[in-house]
């Protein structure tokens, strides 16, 4: 009984939540008119590279083919004292324009990032990750955004490169969800993230601000939240798009969401004061119902296991009393059993599912992407669930028992 | 754009659109949930005229009294009803009054069958093998599960197999004189009536075939 008032109150915030930010997107769809830019200032964008001589080049070579005026186009690549053919590759790109430095690995991209904030000289300028891809039309596009001096920061929608397997298909519709929700973020002014990949910053933030938190392992969050604090807004650009590459095995996935986790949640600790009415709808409203998602995702998540363990203990023994002949219980039923067992709690889970996929539809609509996501959605409303708790309950583990975590 | 200010008055809107959809949620759920339950009560009335047909049949074939066809459709039929009744309580809890009203009557329909086969089985001196079975499930009989488990698997296994389960906590009168008749103690849940011997706690799978 107990247990199903918490399953209502659970479904009950989920539609509330996901109504909010579709009735949020909809009414404020002038938001996603083309911002024509008034002039082209100067743009740097930091390549901070470790170990990434796989991707480097492409990363490069999508900044090169840029629609942007050329002379206003600073290219800084910063080898982060790389153990394999960065470096070399990275100096392949010095005829092109590119500035090419290298630095002692301190361990964090902070460091890299504020090395590189040291050789630029845009007005603007960006991070875009060695392992991600730019849009040739997304700077532009970006750009106009900074026409409102309170800008501070434009985002982009960021995507996953080329779906491979399983956790790749589910990484996507993740991403995807992620350009819906960070949209509707920028119209409540509460984007608390300025991703790595292709975020641009207006540069007198940084120089009136301080630079990157070096040792921070979330220094995207770090600075965002830093924007939020004084009072400054950011924007996102929905259909300015950079793709990025996936973690591919569930190890690397899991390192990935530790430190983002961990990281999210030191900088929020950290920056507690915006919660509350003052900071508006991100003090009152998105930075607790962040918490108070993971909160009840990770009480569903426990108890699925647990009931799952206790099930699969019943079954064990029910089918070693019939020595494992499982055949005959497979009959079907000999009426007509046609009941589907649809009780309230199903009927408004699957309007939540609904909500789910009207939101992926939307970003897929208005970021212009054409992959298909049906069975990626499919997989992902099974499985990613289960990991987001999983993720969570790893990374306050890491937190309550101080263990260390590896940029 | 909204910014940095608070819309009391969406917020409010948004929270009355999710509660009206929550309620036509909840509405509509409990709709299919109660027809649900009426299609149980139709099938059960379906097995009512089944069983008055055939006894009958039974009372009109005075020639061949002992060639009736459909006593097993009958006794499979009601078997399987016990699952649909499951399914029910797992939906809308198992002392929900409208389950438990199905069950009473579901128990009786069963009583009757059973009294049907032992007449069919004494007058044509037919092998009718014949389980009764008492169960809880209200928490308080560890190992009714698994027993009933194993009274699945051989219903499903062994044709002419006849198993009638019946719910120790339902309060019916007729129920209870079965119960009385035989000696089911609540204490003593699982109890199987094997062909008429009553065997009380956990039985096994071999105990059961060789009692068959």
């Amino acid at each position: 009984m107990l247990w199903s008032i918490f399953v209502y109150i659970a479904v009950y915030f989920g539609l509330f939540t996901g109504i909010f930010f579709l009735f949020t997107f909809f009414e404020n769809m002038d938001g996603l008119k083309e911002r024509k830019p008034k002039r082209f200032p100067k743009v740097s964008i930091i390549v901070p590279a470790y170990n990434e001589e796989d991707t480097l080049k492409g990363t490069v070579y999508s900044l090169l083919n840029l629609d942007y005026p050329k002379d206003k186009l600073e290219i800084v690549v910063v080898d982060d004292g790389s153990k394999d053919k960065t470096l070399e590759i990275a100096r392949q790109f010095e005829k092109k324009g590119v500035m090419v430095f290298t630095k002692i690995n301190q361990g964090g991209k902070g460091y890299a990032l504020n090395f590189g904030l040291t050789k630029c000289s845009g007005e603007f300028v960006g991070c875009l990750d060695a392992d991600s891809f730019v849009q040739t039309n997304a700077l532009k596009k970006m750009i106009g955004y900074f026409d409102d001096e309170r800008v501070m920061a434009v985002t982009p929608s960021i995507k996953v490169w080329k779906d491979n397997n399983i956790l790749q298909k589910i990484q996507r519709v993740e991403y995807l969800m992620g350009v819906f929700l960070r949209k509707s973020f920028s119209y409540l002014d509460s984007i608390h993230v300025t991703p790595g990949p292709f975020t641009i910053y207006r540069k007198k933030f940084f120089d009136n601000y301080g630079g990157y938190d070096s040792g921070n392992l979330t220094e995207d969050i770090e600075v965002a939240l830093r924007i939020q604090r004084q009072g400054f807004r950011i924007e996102n650009c929905m259909d300015a798009n950079v793709y990025t590459v996936g973690p591919r095995t569930l190890k690397t996935l899991q390192r990935q969401r530790n430190r983002w986790y961990v990281g999210f949640l030191e900088n929020v600790v950290n920056y507690r004061d915006l919660f509350g009415l003052k900071h508006g709808n991100l003090g009152l409203l998105i930075l607790p119902g962040a918490f108070i998602s993971v909160a009840l995702s990770i009480t569903l998540f426990s108890y699925t296991i647990i009931r799952g363990i206790f099930n699969s203990i019943d079954w064990f023994f029910n089918l070693s009393s019939v020595g494992f002949d499982f055949y005959p219980l497979l009959v079907r039923n000999s009426l007509d059993n046609t009941l589907i067992d649809f009780n309230p709690l199903r009927l408004l889970a699957v309007f939540s599912l609904f909500l789910g996929l009207a939101m992926v539809l939307i970003s897929k609509k208005y970021s212009k992407e054409d992959c298909k996501v049906g069975f990626s959605y499919f997989v992902y409303i099974i499985v990613y669930w289960l990991l987001f708790a999983f993720w969570w309950i790893v990374a306050i583990n890491i937190k309550l028992f101080k263990r260390k975590i590896a940029w | 754009m909204e910014g940095k200010k608070i819309n009391k008055l969406k917020i409010f809107s948004i929270f009355i659109t999710t509660t009206f959809i929550f309620s036509v949620g909840i509405f509509f759920g409990n709709v299919i949930t109660n027809s649900q339950l009426d299609r149980i009560s139709n099938l059960q009335q379906d097995l009512r005229t089944q069983t008055l047909s055939l006894e009958l049949q039974y009372a009109l074939a005075s020639q061949e009294p002992c060639n009736l066809t459909n006593l097993d459709i009958i006794g499979d039929e009601l078997y399987d009803m016990s699952e649909l009744l499951a399914n029910m309580e797992g939906s809308l809890g198992k002392l929900n009054p409208d389950v438990l009203s199905l069950k009473e009557y579901y128990s009786l329909l069963e009583i009757k069958h059973w009294l049907f086969l032992e007449k069919v089985s004494k007058e044509c001196n037919a092998d009718i093998p014949i389980i009764l079975y008492f169960y809880s499930n209200l928490g308080d009989c560890e190992e009714c599960e698994r027993q009933g488990y194993i009274l699945t698997y051989l219903k499903r296994s062994e044709e002419n197999l006849n198993v009638f389960s019946f719910d120790a906590n339902i309060d019916n009168s007729v129920l209870n004189g079965l119960k009385e008749i035989n000696k089911v103690e609540e204490g003593e849940l699982p109890v199987l009536i094997i062909n008429g011997k009553v065997h009380e706690g956990f039985t096994e799978l071999e105990e059961i075939k060789e009692n068959l």
